[in-house]
C-alpha cells in the first residue's frame, strides 16, 4: 500500500515537474468556469482549447454561445476533467477548491484567475489569460481595441448621470466594487445602490426602490421555469413606475463575466437610457 | 360575540397600523395623502400597489390559518392539529413551487392557488391513511413530521432541479413565508379558494360540534360523517392551499390562536371558528408589522416569528396531552 | 302497538348471525350477554354505524332523519374540547330537526331534573367518570326521540347512580318510550328491565320477561353463574361445582 502511494506521488511529480519545465504553450487547454471559458475563446489559438463548462452553452448566462458549441462541454467535475488529458487546466477564484485541489494532486497544471469586477480586472485578465495560452500578442490587441470602445462610450456618455437601479430576481442588487456597478459607471449612468447602504450586493426592498425613484432600472433577465424571485421583478408597483420618463433596461450575458465583450452591455445600457430617457 | 368585536377592533387597530411601517421612511401625512391618491406619485405606487396589498394578504392569509386550523383540530379532534404541524403547508408549498416551476402559473394565474391547494388535498388525504380521524398525539405528530420532511425534500428538490439558478435561493421564503413585496395580483388569485375553503368550513360547523362527541354519535345525531369528512377535507386544503401559495409556510398561527380563545368560546369547535379567523388575522398583522419594525429593510421571514411564538404553545400541548395517553 | 324498531334478518359478518327484533313503545329491554356476545355490534348495525345485512328500520332512514327517531348513548365517552355540561346536553336537543332554539333553556331543566345541576356550569372533561357518563345519558335524552339505544348507561357508575339511571330508563318505558341498553349487571336489568334478551356467539338465546329468560341453565351455560330470586330482588353467585 504504502509503496503504491510513493510510487503514485513519484508520477504526480514527475508530471507536475515536466509541466512546469515545459515552456512551450500548453496544446490541450481545459476551462471549467464560465469566465475562463469566453476569455480564453477570444484569446485561444485555433485548436488550443479543448473543452469549456457547460454554462458557456447557456444563452442566459454565456455571451458566446455559438462559438461554445463547437467544443465538448464538461461540468467541472475532477474525473471528466482528468480523462480529458489536458496540459492547462483553467479555473476561477471560486470553482469549488475541492476540485482543483484535486486535480493539482492528480498533476494538472491549474491556473486560477480572479473575478472580474472593474475594467482593470478585465485587462489584467486578459493579459493573465494571454500569458498563460503562450498568445501574449492577441491579449494585447484585444485589450487596446477594448480601450478604444470604451473611449467613444465615455465621449457619448449623458452630460447629466442619470440615476440607476440594479434590479435582479428576489430583489437582489449590485453596488459598489461588483461588475453590475462598473457597466452602469462606465455606460455614465449613477447607481443608486451605494446611496442607498448597500455593498457590493444585497437585497433591496422593492419599497426603497421605488421611493429612491431612479430614472432607470436595469432588471435581471427572466429565465424559462419561473419563480417567485422573477414575479417581483413583474411586481405591478414597479410596472407602474417604470412609464416615461423612467426607462427600463435588462441585464445580459455579459453581466454575468467580465469579458472584452463587456463593452457591448455597457454600450447597450448606454443606448437604452438615451433611448428610454430621452437623454 | 364580545369576544368577536374585541378582536375585530384589534384587527383594525392592526391593519392601520401596518399601513404605515415600510422599509421607506415616509411621514404620516405624505402615507396618508397616498393612500388617496394625492402627492408624489412615487409615494402614491409604494402605498396603494404595495402596503395596501400587503396588509390584504396578512389580513387573509392570517384569516384562513386561524381558520384552518380551528377547523382542522375540530375534525380530527386534536388541539395539536394544524396545518403546518400535519405537513399540509408543505404538501401546499410543493404544489405551488412546482406549478411556478413549470411555467404554468405565468400562463393561467390562478393555478399558483389551485395546485397548493392540490398538495394540501394530497396531504389531509395521506394523513388520514396514515392516522385517521380522531387522531392519537402521537400518530398526528409522527405522520406530520414524515410528511413535512417529504414535502420539504421535493420543494427543495425542485428547486435545485430548476433551470433557473436563482430558484435555489427561494427555499427559505417556501420555508419560512413573507409577505414582502406581494401584489394585488396574489390578492385576486388567491381570494376565491381561500373564500371556498371558508364556506366550506363554515357549513360544516354544526357537524364539528357533532362530531366533537365522536363519530358514531355524531351519524346518530343525523351527521352524514362522510360528507362532512369530504368538506373539511377540502375547506382545510383550500384555506392552506391558497395561503401557502402565495405567502409560503407560516406555521403554528393555527395552533396558537385556536388555544389561546378555545376556552373563551365555550369549546365548542363552531363556536372557535369566526374568533380563530378573526385573532389569526389579527396575528399575522402583528408580525408582519414586527418583522418590519426591528429589521426594516431586511425581510425577515414571517414564519421565523410566528414560530417562536408558537413553539412554546406546542410545547404546552405535548406536556399536557403526555398523561392522557400513556 | 307499533314497533319503534324492527330488525329482520340483520347479520355483521361473523360476529352477529341474523337477527329478528322488535321493540315496541313501553319497552326497556335490557341486552345481556358475556364479552363479546355481539352486544355493541347489535346496536351499531340497528343504527346503520355498521356495513351489515338485512334490514334495521333505523338503517333505513335517512341519516338525517334518524335523530327525530333514535338517540344513541355511545360507549365512548372521551371528550376533547373544554365544553360545559349544558352546552353539551343543549347540542342533544338541537339535533333533533323538529326542535328549533339553541335549546339552552331546555338542557338546563332537563339537567336539573336528572341531578346534574351540581356541576352543569362545569366543563365535561374536568368530571368523574360517572358525573361524564350521566352528562352523555342527559344529551342522548335530550334528544328527545321515542327510541334510546344505550351502550352500557350503567358502566362506571357507582351503585347509587347504577339503580337511578335503571330507575330514569324504566320511567322512559313507563311514559311511552323505548329503550333497548346493553347490560352487564343481571340483577340490575331483572329488577328493572321490562324485557331482556340474552346474547351469546352473536346469536340470541332468550328473549322475554326477565323471570322468564333467567333459568338457571341458561345462565349457567351463558354466564358461568348461578342465579337466585327471592321477590322481586335478584342475585348472582358462583356456580357450586366449581367452588
Amino acid at each position: 500500500m504504502v509503496r503504491h502511494l510513493a510510487k503514485a506521488g513519484c508520477i504526480a511529480l514527475g508530471l507536475w515537474l515536466g509541466g512546469a519545465a515545459d515552456a512551450a504553450p500548453p496544446q490541450r487547454v481545459v476551462s471549467m468556469n464560465l469566465c475562463t471559458d469566453q476569455l480564453a475563446m477570444l484569446v485561444a489559438a485555433p485548436g488550443q482549447l479543448v473543452s469549456v463548462s457547460y454554462l458557456a452553452v447557456d444563452p442566459m448566462a454565456s455571451a458566446m454561445v455559438a462559438q461554445a458549441e463547437t467544443l465538448p462541454v464538461n461540468h467541472g467535475l475532477a474525473e471528466e476533467i482528468a480523462f480529458l488529458r489536458p496540459d492547462l487546466v483553467l479555473a476561477g477564484r471560486y470553482t469549488t477548491r475541492v476540485t482543483v485541489d484535486m486535480l493539482t494532486r492528480l498533476g494538472h497544471r491549474v491556473e486560477i484567475f480572479e473575478p472580474e469586477n472593474s475594467l482593470d480586472d478585465i485587462r489584467a485578465n486578459l493579459r493573465q489569460m494571454g500569458r498563460v495560452l503562450g498568445r501574449e500578442a492577441r491579449a494585447e490587441a484585444l485589450v487596446a481595441q477594448m480601450d478604444a470602445e470604451l473611449a467613444q462610450i465615455a465621449a457619448a456618455a449623458p452630460p447629466v448621470r442619470p440615476e440607476t437601479a440594479i434590479y435582479y430576481s428576489s430583489g437582489f442588487t449590485s453596488g459598489a466594487g461588483s461588475l453590475g456597478n462598473t457597466i452602469v459607471e462606465t455606460a455614465g449612468l449613477e447607481n443608486i445602490a451605494p446611496r442607498l447602504g448597500m455593498g457590493a450586493g444585497g437585497v433591496i426592498p422593492l419599497e426603497a426602490l421605488i421611493l429612491a425613484g431612479p430614472r432607470l432600472v436595469v432588471r435581471g433577465q427572466t429565465y424559462q421555469g419561473h419563480s417567485r424571485g422573477e414575479e417581483m421583478l413583474r411586481h405591478p408597483a414597479l410596472e407602474a413606475m417604470l412609464t416615461p420618463p423612467r426607462a427600463q433596461a435588462e441585464t445580459r450575458p455579459e453581466w454575468s463575466c467580465g469579458t472584452p465583450l463587456t463593452v457591448n452591455a455597457i454600450r447597450a445600457l448606454q443606448d437604452a437610457a438615451r433611448a428610454g430617457a430621452g437623454l | 360575540m364580545r369576544l368577536i368585536l374585541a378582536l375585530s377592533a384589534l384587527c383594525a387597530l392592526l391593519f392601520s397600523t401596518s399601513l404605515f411601517v415600510g422599509s421607506g421612511n415616509v411621514g404620516f401625512w405624505n402615507s396618508l395623502r397616498g393612500y388617496l391618491g394625492a402627492g408624489d406619485p412615487l409615494v402614491v405606487l409604494v402605498m396603494q400597489e404595495l402596503r395596501l396589498p400587503r396588509a390584504a394578504l396578512a389580513v387573509l392569509i392570517g384569516a384562513s390559518l386561524g381558520l384552518a386550523g380551528a377547523g382542522l383540530q375540530g375534525f380530527l379532534r386534536n388541539p395539536l392539529a394544524e396545518p403546518g404541524i400535519v405537513g399540509t403547508s408543505a404538501f401546499a408549498a410543493l404544489g405551488a413551487v412546482l406549478a411556478l416551476q413549470t411555467g404554468l402559473a405565468a400562463v393561467f394565474p390562478m393555478a399558483l392557488p389551485l395546485a397548493g391547494l392540490a398538495g394540501a388535498a394530497l396531504s389531509v388525504l395521506l394523513l388520514l391513511a396514515l392516522s385517521g380521524p380522531g387522531a392519537r398525539t402521537t400518530t398526528l405528530i409522527l405522520s406530520g413530521v414524515a410528511l413535512s420532511a417529504a414535502a420539504g425534500a421535493m420543494v427543495s428538490l425542485a428547486l435545485n432541479l430548476s433551470r433557473n439558478p436563482f430558484a435555489a435561493n427561494e427555499m427559505m421564503f417556501w420555508m419560512m413565508g413573507s409577505l414582502a413585496d406581494r401584489s394585488f395580483q396574489h390578492v385576486v388569485v388567491a381570494l376565491p379558494i381561500l373564500a371556498l375553503g371558508a364556506l366550506l368550513i363554515w357549513s360544516s360547523r354544526k357537524g364539528l360540534d357533532a362530531l366533537s362527541l365522536g363519530e358514531e354519535t355524531a351519524v346518530s345525531m343525523g351527521v352524514d360523517v362522510r360528507r362532512l369528512r369530504l368538506m373539511l377535507i377540502f375547506g382545510t386544503a383550500c384555506l392552506s392551499g391558497a395561503a401557502t401559495s402565495v405567502a409560503g409556510m407560516i406555521g403554528f398561527v393555527g395552533l396558537v390562536v385556536p388555544h389561546l380563545l378555545r376556552r373563551a368560546t365555550g369549546g365548542l369547535p363552531s363556536r372557535l371558528l369566526v374568533p380563530s379567523a378573526v385573532g389569526g388575522a389579527a396575528l399575522i398583522l402583528a408580525a408582519d408589522i414586527t418583522v418590519r419594525v426591528i429589521l426594516p429593510g431586511r425581510d425577515l421571514k414571517l414564519g421565523v416569528l410566528t414560530a417562536l411564538i408558537g413553539t412554546p404553545v406546542f410545547l404546552h400541548l405535548i406536556w399536557k396531552s403526555r398523561g392522557r395517553e400513556a | 302497538m307499533t314497533a319503534l324498531l324492527t330488525l329482520r334478518g340483520l347479520a355483521v359478518g361473523r360476529r352477529l348471525g341474523p337477527t329478528d327484533l322488535a321493540l315496541a313503545a313501553g319497552e326497556f329491554v335490557g341486552l345481556v350477554g358475556p364479552n363479546g356476545a355481539g352486544k355493541t355490534t347489535l346496536l351499531r348495525a340497528a343504527l346503520g354505524l355498521l356495513p351489515a345485512a338485512g334490514h334495521s328500520s333505523i338503517a333505513a332512514l335517512p341519516i338525517t332523519a334518524r335523530p327525530r327517531h333514535v338517540a344513541y348513548l355511545a360507549q365512548e365517552r372521551e371528550l376533547v374540547w373544554p365544553i360545559a355540561v349544558e352546552e353539551l346536553v343543549a347540542l342533544g336537543w338541537r339535533a333533533n330537526p323538529d326542535h328549533r332554539g339553541d335549546g339552552m333553556a331546555q338542557a338546563r331543566a332537563l339537567s336539573q331534573r336528572l341531578g346534574l345541576a351540581a356541576f352543569a356550569r362545569r366543563q365535561v372533561p374536568g368530571l368523574s367518570g360517572g358525573e361524564r357518563a350521566r352528562v352523555l345519558l342527559a344529551r342522548a335524552l335530550a334528544q328527545g326521540a321515542p327510541l334510546l339505544l344505550a351502550d352500557e348507561p350503567c358502566a362506571a357508575l357507582d351503585p347509587a347512580q347504577s339503580i337511578r339511571t335503571a330507575k330514569l330508563l324504566r320511567a322512559r318505558a313507563d311514559a311511552g318510550d323505548a329503550v333497548l341498553a346493553t347490560m352487564h349487571d343481571l340483577p340490575l336489568a331483572a329488577r328493572y328491565c321490562t324485557r331482556m334478551i340474552v346474547l351469546d356467539q352473536g346469536e340470541i338465546r332468550a328473549d322475554g320477561p326477565p323471570g322468564t329468560v333467567l333459568t338457571q341453565e341458561l345462565c349457567r351455560e351463558v354466564f358461568g353463574v348461578a342465579v337466585l330470586r327471592h321477590g322481586a330482588g335478584w342475585t348472582i353467585a358462583e356456580l357450586e361445582d366449581e367452588a
